[in-house]
């Protein structure tokens, strides 16, 4: 897949990730990986950056493994904003779809 | 690259962010790898799946808002800390510099103001030597001046004490052969001469201005004071005829009535103009105003004012020569206290001068 396409989709799928459940960092590579295969190196950049913005806030949790992990959890603002990001990504991909739809048939 | 290498890496190059983000960014990527290696993979492997670390440090500092190109340890355009010096160590010793000339900034700072304490304090000891040495010129070349000074005001003492009118003091001066002190004394008895009539002149011309003023404003309103009163006259001999007449039966009774108003109006006015002359103030209970009595009081009252004017004189007379006696006194007091104070000094004392006026000073002690 075109990086530029999954870095547009990257952010749309760490919010919803972390709507249905608090992760840790490694874990939310993981989910992601399943869906758009990025560097990984990426997602905690953009975990960071969504930190900063609010969108998500974190809590570390003691950990059986380990030492304790960071967990992240998705604000109030960050539902919006995931909100915000699934509507714009229907509209683009019905748009884009109807297009090509229509180009297909000519 | 193994892991403590990446993280030395990762760690130099984040450097430019605080040390608590610094630190939660680093343990993250610890535990992802420490997690991916425990998964089966090894570390080089893990941390190949990061990328580039300045791809992956620039990210990472996008997301604090921070230019990926600031601060030491970022690229320079060749590459990693390749030893060109705009890495972090030229960084650092800038620093060292700036902290060296901020010390030394200090410290002159700190040398200059201590400097000028002390050209204060000097100067300050400077102006007050200066000081303490001319008042001690002053002091010793003005003493026999001062001496001379007291000796004069002295000798004037007790000759304005002197009532007599003697002139010992002058003959005694004469026979000392200070022919200045004679010249002085008689110079300054004409200045006072002069004062005194110079001052009786500008008095007299005072006089004769407030005279003048007071004798037209006086004589108008006796004019107007006569003339409304000879009017009256008139009127007064006009409402007896017309009294006459009217008793007689004839018509002339408004006529009448408006002479006696006109009468008592004009008489009235002619008091009113009499008031509003200019008085002189009584002086005495035998002392009467020239302008308020004619000119037969004149010389009873001329008589009288000469009498106040000579006990005027005894009085001030008297008073004068209480007021010379207390001043002659202190004086003399204050002459034997400098006295006393200079014969306390090194300086040798002048011969003390032997004339009349210490066995006269005696007698009037």
């Amino acid at each position: 897949m075109n990086a530029q396409l999954k870095k547009g989709v990257l952010e749309l799928v760490v919010l919803e990730s972390v709507r249905q459940r608090d992760m840790y960092g490694y874990e939310l590579v993981e989910e992601v990986s399943k869906v758009v295969d990025v560097n990984e190196g990426t997602i905690y950049p953009l975990l960071k950056r969504l930190t900063n913005e609010r969108y998500f806030e974190t809590y570390l949790r003691e950990s059986t493994e380990g030492p304790p992990r960071k967990y992240y959890h998705l604000t109030a603002a960050g539902v919006l904003y995931r909100d915000t990001l699934e509507k714009e990504w229907n509209e683009l991909t019905e748009k884009v779809g109807a297009f090509l739809e229509g180009c297909k048939n000519g | 690259m193994d892991k403590n290498t990446f993280m030395r890496e990762l760690e130099r190059s984040l450097s430019v962010l605080q040390e608590s983000e610094l630190r939660d960014i680093l343990s993250e990527y610890e535990q992802h790898i420490d997690m991916k290696v425990k998964s089966g993979l090894s570390e080089e492997e893990a941390i190949a799946d990061f990328g580039s670390i300045p791809e992956l440090t620039a990210e990472i500092l996008e997301a604090y808002h921070v230019r990926a190109d600031f601060g030491p340890g970022q690229r320079d355009g060749d590459g990693w800390n390749d030893g060109d010096g705009s890495s972090e160590d030229q960084g650092d010793g800038e620093k060292e510099l700036r902290a060296a000339a901020e010390t030394w900034k200090a410290r002159a700072a700190g040398s200059f103001s201590e400097l000028g304490r002390r050209a204060v304090r000097l100067a300050r000891m400077a102006g007050r030597w200066v000081s303490d040495v001319f008042v001690f010129w002053r002091e010793f070349l003005g003493r026999p001046f001062r001496r001379f000074s007291r000796f004069w005001k002295q000798r004037r003492e007790e000759q304005l004490y002197r009532t007599d009118g003697s002139m010992e003091m002058e003959n005694a001066g004469k026979k000392r052969g200070n022919a200045g002190v004679s010249l002085g004394r008689t110079a300054g008895s004409f200045g006072r001469r002069l004062a005194g009539m110079a001052k009786r002149c500008f008095n007299s011309l005072i006089r004769l201005t407030v005279w003048t003023v007071r004798f037209f404003w006086n004589g108008t309103w006796i004019f107007l004071a006569g003339c409304m009163g000879g009017t009256g006259l008139m009127f007064l001999f006009g409402l007896g005829v017309l009294a006459v007449l009217m008793v007689q039966g004839y018509p002339v009774a408004g006529v009448t009535l408006g002479c006696l108003g006109a009468t008592v109006s004009l008489f009235s006015a002619a008091g009113l103009a009499m008031t509003l002359r200019w008085k002189k103030k009584k002086k005495g209970p035998g002392a009467v105003s020239q302008w308020e009595n004619g000119e037969a009081e004149e010389e009873a009252s001329a008589g009288t004012e000469a009498a106040g004017e000579e006990n005027r004189a005894e009085s001030w007379k008297e008073s004068q020569e209480e007021n010379r006696e207390e001043t002659w006194k202190v004086n003399q007091e204050e002459i034997r206290e400098e006295t006393w104070k200079e014969s306390q000094t090194d300086i040798p004392a002048e011969p003390e001068h032997e004339s009349g006026c210490g066995k006269e000073g005696g007698q009037y002690a």
